[in-house]
């Protein structure tokens, strides 16, 4: 991340901390969530992909463990695998999401999603989606996804790619609310 | 002697069949994104579009066009790419109105044409949707060395593990160029704007 993507965090996690929750953040003991989204998927698309950050200020590791939603049949925690030949790999994260003792994990397109399936409704640009996230040691914390645009992906995972800069401020998308 | 003269040609010998070796893997894993006409990618395939055409490699030939392999149960990569495919084609304006762009699902058991029309759409009105039988889908496969392959997720759930590159093909329906999913738009639109200077 740019620096000013770590001052955009360190400044949702001063907000993120009350249990009031700014903009579009929310706390769970050590645990931050902050701006969780679904990517707008194209209409009857069977699949919508979730994103979100997770912070954990604590000293001890937590684990995102679950995903449920009412809106969907089945919600499923899934990481890209790389592959050399260019293929692409999905694969559930059978022991869920850790999070390190004072860590980030941020979930963003072409990396980790959640993956809704069958939602029951049209997702559209807007709409909010209550959904809850269990933690192992935070417990379950209720939260809404954004619909939103799908997002251009973050091109800086691209270890040969050149230091063009114009896709890594996801921090950005906090501030909306 | 004699004894270390073998040796060092021995040594000699390895290196060269390493340093062979390393330059044959190079520029075969190269050859898959820079090279022209290296790689055998392009031939034949029978498929349906989501009008009810049928599209064939022959349909290819006139333009230059953007092949890419996906299916629709999948939330994250293929509806970035076709979103990133369309950025693309804004970016070249009326300079790039002679590109076709093909989605070939590798899951026709899903995908039926009705919802790959209404998938593709959303990302732009010019995109085709090809879908076929099982044995179509292979040869289409086969033709453009995409890999494909379904994974179980339990509960009668899958998912297609699939290449992702999109693949460019010259006014005469052959291979120029492949954007892998990593690249950046600027890189695309670079590799794109060759293969219309090629036309």
């Amino acid at each position: 991340m740019t620096l000013f993507s770590h001052i955009c965090l360190a400044a949702a996690l001063v907000v993120g901390q009350s249990h009031a929750a700014s903009a579009h953040d929310y706390a769970a003991g050590a645990i931050s969530i902050i701006h969780p989204w679904i990517a707008e998927p194209p209409p009857g698309a069977p699949v919508a992909g979730g994103y979100l950050t997770i912070a954990n200020d604590g000293d001890t590791a937590d684990r995102l463990v679950e995903v449920m939603a009412d809106f969907a049949d089945r919600s499923q925690l899934h990481r890209m695998i790389p592959s050399d030949e260019g293929v692409m790999q999905m694969r559930p994260l059978e022991d869920g999401l850790e999070i390190a003792a004072g860590g980030v994990v941020v979930l963003e397109p072409g990396g980790i999603h959640i993956m809704f399936m069958r939602p029951a409704v049209p997702l559209r640009e807007g709409d909010s989606l209550a959904v809850t996230l269990v933690f192992e040691h935070a417990g379950a914390v209720e939260v809404e996804f954004r619909v939103q645009a799908t997002e251009p992906m973050n091109h800086e995972m691209d270890m040969e790619d050149d230091a063009l800069d114009d896709h890594d401020d996801h921090m950005d998308m906090e501030e909306g609310s | 002697m004699t004894q270390r003269r073998v040796i060092f040609a021995a040594v000699v010998l390895a290196l060269a069949v390493v340093i062979g070796g390393t330059a044959l893997l190079v520029s075969q894993r190269n050859g898959i994104r820079e090279s022209v006409g290296t790689v055998d990618i392009g031939g034949p395939f029978t498929m349906t579009a989501q009008d009810g055409a049928i599209v064939t490699e022959q349909d290819l030939i006139g333009h230059p066009s953007l092949v890419f392999f996906g299916f629709t149960y999948c939330p994250d990569v293929c509806p970035s790419t076709l979103a990133e495919i369309a950025g693309w084609l804004d970016q070249l304006g009326p300079d790039g109105d002679a590109l076709e762009v093909y989605f070939v699902t590798v899951d026709p058991a899903r995908d039926t044409p009705e919802l790959l029309g209404s998938y593709v759409g959303h990302f732009s009105p010019r995109f085709v949707a090809l879908s076929g039988s099982q044995a179509q889908t292979a040869e289409i496969a086969a033709s453009y060395k995409a890999y494909y392959k379904r994974i179980e997720l339990g509960e009668g759930d899958y998912t297609m593990d699939h290449t992702a590159a999109v693949y460019l093909m010259d006014v005469d329906g052959h291979f120029f160029d492949a954007i892998t999913f990593q690249a950046t738009p600027e890189k695309a639109v670079a590799k794109l704007r060759r293969l219309l200077a090629a036309t």
